[in-house]
C-alpha cells in the first residue's frame, strides 16, 4: 500500500535545487489501527519536545460517534514507536465547559517559559460553532482550561512563547462573511483580550490562498522574524 | 484554501512577520510550498488535505520536522530547513502587486 521504495519529494525546490520538504518513508506514521481504543481516524496533532528528548504529538482524535477530543502519543525517534495514551488525555468537558459539547479538535502548543507551562490552543465545538480555548498544562496528564478565549466563529489559534511590548499574544482565525483572515490579538493576563489586529488576508481571484488563509503550525522564532506556515 | 467544482484543497505557504510587531508581515510566498500528493493526502475522510499543527526542531537548530494531518484520516511527518524556508521566501515574495500596492499606501497614510 505505501510507497515502499524511498522518501517521497515535494516538487518544491529550494534555493540549492533541493526539495523544501522531504516526506518520512515510513508515512503515515499514526492511523486509526495504532489505537489501543476503538476511534475513527486520528489527525491535526499539536507538537512539542518534552525535557527527556521524547516527541509527544497531541493528537485529535475523531471518535466512532464521530466526536474528537484529544490524545497524547509518545515516541523516543518521532517517527515510530508511539506510546499512546490507553484513555483520552484531553476529553470534552461539556457539564462545565458547554462550548465543547460536540468536541475538542486541532490543538496548536507552545512552551511558555515564562510561566514553566506548555499552552495549549484548541478548537472546541458547540452549537454556536467552532471557537478557540486555551488550556496549560506542565505534564500533558493534568490541564488547567481557561474556557472559550476567542468566541465563535474561530479556530487555528496558537500563542506565541513570550510577551510582546508586556502582552501575551495570540494568533487566530475569525470568519465573516467576507472571507476568513489571520489575526493577532493581545491579552495581559490570558483572559482578556484586544489589541486586535489583523496580520493577513486572504487574497482573492484565482491565487492559491484565496478566500482562506489560516496559521498552520505555531511560528518559529528567527532572526529575521516569526516564521510562519 | 483554494476552492475548485470538485471541493478544497488544503496547501502549505509561508510567510515572515516582525519580531516585534507581529501584525507586520514581512515577506508573504508567492506560491504554495507543500500540497497533498501522496494516496494518504488525497484520499481519506477528507480528500485532499494537508494540516500541520506543530513542529519539532532539530539539535542543529535547523531542521524542522512537521507533523502533519493527512486527508483527515492520519498524520504524517516531512523534513525540511529554517534556512532553506527563509531562502525561499527572500526568493518567491512580492509579486503580489495587488498586495504590494495596499503595503505602500497603508505605509504612506501610516
Amino acid at each position: 500500500m505505501s510507497n515502499d521504495s524511498n522518501t517521497s519529494e515535494s516538487h518544491v525546490e529550494s534555493h540549492t535545487g533541493l526539495p523544501l520538504f522531504t516526506r518520512c518513508a515510513a508515512n503515515p506514521i499514526l492511523t486509526q489501527s495504532h489505537w489501543p481504543y476503538p476511534i475513527n481516524s486520528v489527525l491535526n496533532a499539536g507538537v512539542v519536545r518534552l525535557p527527556d528528548g521524547d516527541t509527544l504529538l497531541l493528537c485529535r482524535v475523531e471518535d466512532r460517534r464521530g466526536l474528537s477530543h484529544l490524545c497524547a502519543a509518545r515516541s523516543a525517534n518521532g517517527v515510530d514507536n508511539w506510546v499512546i495514551d490507553p484513555q483520552p488525555t484531553l476529553a470534552p468537558c461539556p457539564r462545565e465547559f458547554p462550548e465543547e459539547i460536540w468536541g475538542i479538535e486541532d490543538p496548536r502548543i507552545t512552551y511558555v517559559p515564562e510561566l514553566e507551562q506548555y499552552a495549549v490552543a484548541y478548537t472546541s465545538f458547540a452549537r454556536g460553532g467552532p471557537g478557540v480555548s486555551l488550556a496549560l498544562t506542565r505534564d500533558f496528564k493534568t490541564f488547567e482550561r481557561y474556557g472559550v478565549i476567542m468566541q465563535p466563529e474561530d479556530k487555528d489559534a496558537a500563542l506565541l512563547p513570550r510577551r510582546i511590548g508586556g502582552r501575551w499574544a495570540l494568533i487566530h482565525r475569525p470568519v465573516t462573511t467576507l472571507g476568513a483572515h489571520m489575526w493577532i490579538s493581545y491579552s495581559p493576563d490570558l483572559r482578556h483580550w484586544g489589541g486586535h489586529k489583523i496580520m493577513l488576508e486572504a487574497r482573492r481571484g484565482g491565487w492559491w490562498d484565496a478566500n482562506k488563509i489560516g496559521l498552520s503550525s505555531p511560528p518559529i522564532e528567527t532572526p529575521k522574524g516569526w516564521l510562519t506556515i | 484554501m483554494r476552492h475548485t467544482a470538485s471541493g478544497s484543497i488544503y496547501r502549505l505557504g509561508l510567510a515572515l512577520f516582525d519580531l516585534e510587531q507581529p501584525e507586520i508581515c514581512l515577506q508573504r510566498g508567492d506560491s504554495w510550498v507543500f500540497g497533498p500528493e501522496e494516496w494518504y493526502e488525497r484520499h481519506g475522510d477528507v480528500n485532499d488535505v494537508v494540516f500541520p499543527c506543530g513542529q519539532t526542531i532539530g539539535a542543529d537548530g535547523d531542521t524542522i520536522n512537521l507533523y502533519y494531518g493527512a486527508a483527515d484520516s492520519s498524520m504524517a511527518l516531512a523534513t525540511g530547513s529554517i534556512t532553506a524556508l527563509l531562502a525561499w521566501l527572500d526568493a518567491n515574495s512580492g509579486s503580489d502587486e495587488e498586495w504590494n500596492r495596499e503595503r505602500g499606501r497603508s505605509a504612506r497614510i501610516g
